[in-house]
């Protein structure tokens, strides 16, 4: 039915066909913002080679893909603090980009409400891009991205919600959910006896904050040793008191890749955090550490990688 | 490629039907124009950017460098009381623009109306539906990046008054949720005047913006710049700026 693409030499790609998000059993329902959001071909296209683009930046160094590495499950392992435009160091370490369909808010302290609108935070920001929107545009417009806009968008003029609207649809298509615990619930894999202690004790202990196949409910929480400088986290967003120090529930996916952890990258290691855990809260035998590391190792995901 | 032409000249064919229906319809519709004039203090000063006022009732002394805000979700109200609202109205107004200081209502039916309501800032869902685009586009620099959400009004200056650096003031005030909200809903009759909408004829309804209420709102004063000079979040504190700047606009006069 694409009669006017039929006439240009890309007849074979549909840049307007839908990407298929993969709704696994096993994970919750989507994020409402996300309802009504539809990667397509050709914004994917787009939003990838956006991501990538250094040119994007005060000091024509910095792309989102600079801190968000794919070998990395799109963090920045193993810095604690990223490093952006002149060198400098932001105060949160480096989330991964990954299951963001699933997620309800970004950041931290979750701030953002929309993926759609996420990247206009490290744009602006001071010491990661440091650029305004406008610049923003002005620089895209300079650059050769003509056939990529008209792709996406069906016609090449490039605008603000344009860009970010291809930045989200790219990252929404960022779905980790072939780890081994992914087997397991999709009955393919059995758990050994060590996972399985393990798994109970997560469930006990951690399960009520880290739960579901995302190990997460994305709300505010804190954890014996998550209190660290002066970063006050939720409290900064919404002006509630008892918000004070209370931090998103991150996703443990992919942790081997993404160390260290917490919003201030203060646990060098997994064992650290349950050292926390375990001087300052619930008391946890070394077999107990053992087996809950095994289960945990369940979550890490070889492809989400390299694919 | 044979499809192609076919298709082009079916689309041809269908814009030309489209464009003879219209002008039929004409009739119907008119449109209604909306100026804002920006007035300082009960004194009525004209206000412009760059220009040194005084606050009637602080006392402090100002110079504006910038003043936007959102005006939406405009209804206008008909002589039999009946409300007209026109869809997709967003608009940024910036008192460096006069351009951006008068909003044209287009397509709104043929009529007589008696009044105008309009939010002054962004309505929820807009706040919390991602990427939007004209007035609303995030590049305006009226959208606040680490805690999502619209400035529905952005005031900034110095004032030897400040105790920030380089004595600036900044006010970004919004909030679209909670009891720290800053939205705003202004309506206001035409002083028993009728706007007449027709095909033919737009008329021009002047309404007066006091700045200066951003301080004071019926007798009531909020601190001054030595104490409050940067408002950068949506607290208390900007939900009352926000009321208070609402109760600052008034309607001057409407010529047909
Ligand atoms: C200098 C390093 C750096 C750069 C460059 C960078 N980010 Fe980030 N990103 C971070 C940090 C640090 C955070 C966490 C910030 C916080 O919570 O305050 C983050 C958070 C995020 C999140 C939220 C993830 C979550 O779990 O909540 C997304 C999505 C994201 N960045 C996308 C992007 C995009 C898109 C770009 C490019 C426009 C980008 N980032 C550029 C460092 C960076
Ligand atoms: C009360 C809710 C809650 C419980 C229970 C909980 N966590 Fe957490 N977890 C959090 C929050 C909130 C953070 C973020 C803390 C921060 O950034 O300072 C976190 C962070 C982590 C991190 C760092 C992840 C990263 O990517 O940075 C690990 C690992 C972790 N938790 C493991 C566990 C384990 C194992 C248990 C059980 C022994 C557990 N948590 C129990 C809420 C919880
Ligand atoms: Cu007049």
């Amino acid at each position: 039915m694409c009669i006017l693409t039929a006439c240009t030499p890309d007849a074979r790609v549909d840049y307007q066909a839908l990407v298929d998000i993969p709704q696994p059993d096993s994970f919750p329902e989507r994020a409402p913002w996300s309802v009504n959001v539809h990667p397509m071909v050709g914004t994917v296209a787009l939003g990838q080679k956006l991501f990538s683009d250094r040119s994007l930046s005060s000091d024509g160094t910095v792309s989102c893909g600079n801190c968000h590495r794919q070998e990395v499950a799109f963090s920045d392992a193993p810095e604690k603090r990223s490093t952006g435009v002149n060198g400098r160091t932001g105060g949160r370490n480096t989330p991964p980009v990954q299951n963001l369909a699933w997620m309800p808010s970004f950041m931290w302290d979750g701030g953002i409400n929309h993926l759609e609108v996420m990247p206009i935070a490290p744009f602006v920001n001071e010491v990661e891009h440091n650029i305004s929107l406008k610049e923003v545009v002005r620089s895209v417009r300079r650059s050769d991205y003509r056939r990529d806009f008209k792709r996406a968008f069906g016609d090449t003029s490039i605008t603000a919600p344009r860009i970010i609207v291809a930045l989200a649809h790219f990252m929404m298509t960022k779905v980790s959910s072939q780890s081994p615990i992914d087997s397991f619930y999709r009955r393919e894999r059995l758990l050994s006896n060590a996972e399985r202690t393990g798994r109970v004790l997560f469930n006990e202990q951690c399960g009520s904050c880290h739960s579901g196949a995302l190990l997460s409910d994305f709300t505010y929480k804190s954890h014996p040793g998550s209190r660290v400088g002066s970063d006050v986290g939720r409290f900064l967003v919404s002006q509630v008191p008892s918000d004070s120090f209370q931090f998103k529930t991150p996703s443990l996916r992919n942790w081997k890749y993404t160390a260290p952890y917490g919003h201030a990258g203060q646990w060098a290691t997994l064992e650290e955090v349950l050292q926390d855990w375990h001087t300052q809260g619930e008391y946890l035998t070394a077999d107990e550490k053992a087996s809950l590391l095994q289960f945990l190792s369940l979550f890490n995901d070889s492809e989400f990688i390299t694919l | 490629m044979k499809n192609s032409i076919l298709a082009i000249a079916a689309m041809a064919v269908t814009s030309i039907l489209f464009t003879g229906c219209e002008r039929h319809h004409h009739g119907e519709n008119g449109s209604l124009n909306v100026e804002f004039e920006h007035l300082w203090g009960m004194n009525q000063l004209p206000f412009s950017i760059g220009t040194q006022y005084v606050h009637p009732m602080t006392g402090d002394t100002m110079t504006f460098t910038t003043l936007k805000y959102y005006i939406s979700n405009v209804e206008l109200t008909k002589e039999d009381g009946t409300v007209q609202f026109v869809p997709n109205s967003y608009y940024l107004v910036d008192a460096s623009n006069p351009l951006s200081a008068l909003l044209s209502f287009d397509s709104i039916p043929s009529g007589h109306y008696t009044g105008i309501s309009f939010l002054v800032g962004v309505d929820s869902t807009r706040n919390v539906s991602g990427a939007q685009t004209g007035a609303l586009d995030p590049a305006n620099d009226m959208f606040w990046s680490w805690n999502s959400g619209y400035v529905f009004i952005k005031a900034e200056g110095t004032s030897p008054q400040s105790t920030m650096p380089n004595a600036i003031f900044k006010f970004h005030i919004g909030g679209f949720q909670g009891v720290n909200s800053g939205l705003n809903r202004v309506s206001m009759s035409f002083g028993g005047g009728m706007a007449a909408v027709q095909e033919v004829a737009s008329p021009v309804v002047h309404l007066a913006v006091n700045p200066a209420m951003l301080w004071c709102a019926n007798g009531v004063c909020f601190p001054g710049l030595a104490q409050v000079s940067h408002l950068m979040m949506p607290n208390a504190a900007t939900a009352q700026r926000a009321k208070a700047f609402s109760e600052g606009f008034s309607f001057e006069h409407l010529h047909n």
